[in-house]
């Protein structure tokens, strides 16, 4: 220790002082133990993230009837073993949606294809479909409403809900929703995946899920995309096919919270 | 031989430093997901690694906020402050990772291009849609600048004075940031406890510097008293313990007034290194010593020992009957100022001065 002053911590000397040196060794140790406790509450204070997964690396094939409307959806003729699901909602890799144009010329075809399977614990699935991987494999017409079951009218209803997209929401991105996510969700929505209606359940009873389309059962994409991933307020016809709940509304009623 | 510049070299004390740093990092990152996956295990890993190191790198700027005050309400904390450019360069790396991973995992793999994405799609029309990633682009921008110009070299050449007013634009990236927390994920995440967090640390931050800045202000309030033919009543020698130094508003300059041996001398308390306080140093083999990274220089001249070339201004000085005088105008740096002698209390006054 260079000359005289044993109580004055200097950087480059080669020993810092006794007094320096034993604060170090008491703080450090609390510093740290400081720095993981707050790891571990900021880690366990999320709520948002739920029980939905991405299968990622794991290319599977399916085979089953391409239906185009209103999104399209790929009906298996037994329950994805996965998932329980049997009607598998398609969509592209990264934002994009599954291309309408070849859902159009395959509709109710049967077709195989390979893809990464998306699902929740709610038993909603979705297929990242690999690119190019659509083979048309089917010679009949089989019947889509015998496939899906028959389409449910569940009338006029108010939903007060969040507006996300089926891919993230249901899996790719875990949390995907609300502020955090609003800009990938736009993406999503833009890029032709189908946005869906969340209305969170309220005292514990599960959320529920509508696709969205508009009021004439046609697929929508850039008329929601100023309201996503904020409180909206939205009217319109509920149907049920099969398993899926889909909402009929104009876009433009939708109303902002 | 004479050095263009001075590095803050390497020594046994930073390694540790950075050790223990490293590990720090590494630990709350693993607490971080381990928790995490515990409480979901199907959550996201991208996500749950993008908020790991968002809230590490927002907890180490709230610990390199602190450690300037907590310097100097407390000489202990003076090693955390010795390096603290390894824990900015640290944080902005943590950061980087944080801003990285967000632009992957929600704005990359659209048609839009990412910094488009980030600054725009992001900023919404709509009430609830005020944007957040733009605040947080902007706040890692100012951390990347001050990262990479925080060594030595580039203090020399942008010239004290710029890197100086460079570098407290910290305060911006951390005013940016509790925007980008604010109106982000403070809008998803509920948990009451992550807004009583960012308030807390934010009264922390404050309080600090409000003490801190309280006690300057305190010291700065105190006019010394003319003393004739320029010069003013600093205070008694004896308020001055051997080896150190009182720091006193002189001219409008803060001024480090040293007493050593049997010696006075004065100098300005701005070091030239980054500003440290040198009046809260000490005399070391004879030399002033920064109390933040240990830069000297020689009391009666200003200028720091060969090869170094740093200089200081000097102010004359002189005792008087025990009481320590200094002249209003400083000479111009590194000029040698002959240092006033403590006398014996019944002889008055001898001067120092040029
Ligand atoms: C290009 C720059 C940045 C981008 C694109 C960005 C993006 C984001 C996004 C999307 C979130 C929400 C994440 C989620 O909850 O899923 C977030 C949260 C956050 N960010 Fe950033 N950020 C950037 C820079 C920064 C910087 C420089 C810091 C701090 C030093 C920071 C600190 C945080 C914190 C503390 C959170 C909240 C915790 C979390 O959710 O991670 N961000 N940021
Ligand atoms: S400020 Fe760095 S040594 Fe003085």
């Amino acid at each position: 220790m260079s000359g005289g002053s044993d109580d004055f911590f200097i950087g480059w000397a080669p020993s810092a002082p006794m007094r320096d040196r034993r604060f170090l060794r008491r703080v450090a140790p609390l510093g740290l133990v400081a720095l993981l406790a707050i790891a571990a509450l900021f880690a366990g204070w999320q709520r948002t993230p739920r029980r939905a997964w991405f299968d990622f690396g794991e290319l599977r094939s399916y085979r089953g009837v391409l239906v185009a409307d209103p999104v399209p959806m790929l009906v298996l003729a037994a329950p994805e073993p996965t998932s329980g699901a049997r009607v598998l909602l398609l969509c592209a890799e990264w934002k994009f949606g599954f291309d309408a144009a070849l859902a159009k010329r395959l509709h109710l075809r049967e077709v195989e294809l390979r893809g990464t399977l998306i699902h929740d614990a709610d038993g909603q699935a979705m297929v990242e479909v690999a690119a190019g991987s659509v083979a048309d494999v089917g010679d009949g017409q089989p019947d889509a409403e015998r496939l899906l079951g028959a389409t449910e009218d569940l009338g006029e209803q108010v939903l007060r809900g969040e507006i996300v997209d089926s891919k993230c929401y249901l899996g790719v991105m875990n949390p995907g929703v609300l502020k955090p996510h609003r800009a990938c969700a736009i993406h999503c929505i833009r890029g032709g995946i189908p946005p869906i209606l969340l209305v969170r359940g309220t005292d514990g009873s599960p959320a529920e899920h509508y696709l969205l389309v508009g009021a004439d059962g046609a697929a929508i994409h850039a008329q929601v995309l100023d309201l996503v991933a904020v409180p909206v307020e939205i009217r319109g016809r509920v149907e049920r096919i099969g398993a899926l709940r889909v909402l009929r509304a104009d876009p433009a009623s939708y109303r902002l919270l | 031989m004479s050095h263009s510049y001075r590095a803050v070299g390497w020594n046994g004390f930073k390694r540790r430093y950075d050790a223990v740093l490293a590990a720090a990092i590494v630990g709350y990152l693993t607490v971080f997901m381990a928790v995490s996956f515990a409480v979901e295990p199907s959550a996201t890993e991208e996500i749950m690694l993008l908020r790991g190191t968002g809230t590490a790198a927002i907890v180490l700027l709230h610990v390199i906020l602190c450690i300037g005050p907590l310097a100097r309400l407390s000489p202990r904390f003076l090693p955390l402050l010795y390096n603290r450019r390894h824990l900015g360069v640290a944080t902005f790396l943590v950061a980087l990772l944080h801003g990285a991973l967000a632009t992957l995992t929600y704005h990359f793999g659209s048609d839009v291009n990412v910094f488009v994405s980030i600054l725009v799609t992001d900023a919404g029309a709509t009430r609830g849609s005020f944007p957040f990633q733009a605040f947080g682009f902007a706040a890692l921008l100012i951390l990347f600048v001050m990262a990479a110009t925080s060594h030595d070299f580039w203090l020399r050449n942008l010239t004290a004075p710029v890197w100086k007013a460079l570098h407290m634009s910290v305060y911006v990236a951390y005013a940016l940031l509790l925007v980008h927390v604010s109106f982000g994920v403070l809008q998803s995440e509920l948990h009451p406890g992550n807004v009583a967090a960012l308030a807390v640390g934010f009264a922390t931050v404050t309080a600090l510097h409000g003490f801190a800045g309280a006690r300057e202000v305190r010291r700065d309030a105190v006019v010394p008293a003319d003393a004739g033919d320029g010069f003013v009543r600093v205070c008694d020698v004896a308020d001055i313990p051997d080896g150190r130094a009182k720091i006193a508003l002189v001219g409008g300059e803060r001024v480090a007034v040293f007493r050593y041996g049997g010696l006075v001398s004065a100098v300005s308390n701005a070091c030239q290194h980054q500003n440290g306080p040198l009046g809260e140093g000490r005399i070391v083999d004879g030399c002033i010593t920064c109390p933040w990274h240990g830069y000297q220089y020689d009391p009666a001249s200003g200028a720091a020992p060969a090869p170094f070339t740093e200089k200081l201004p000097t102010f004359a000085v002189r005792v008087v009957g025990g009481v320590v005088h200094v002249h209003r105008t400083p000479h111009p740096a590194g000029t040698r100022v002959e240092p006033a002698r403590i006398e014996p209390p019944d002889t008055s006054g001898v001067e120092g001065g040029r």
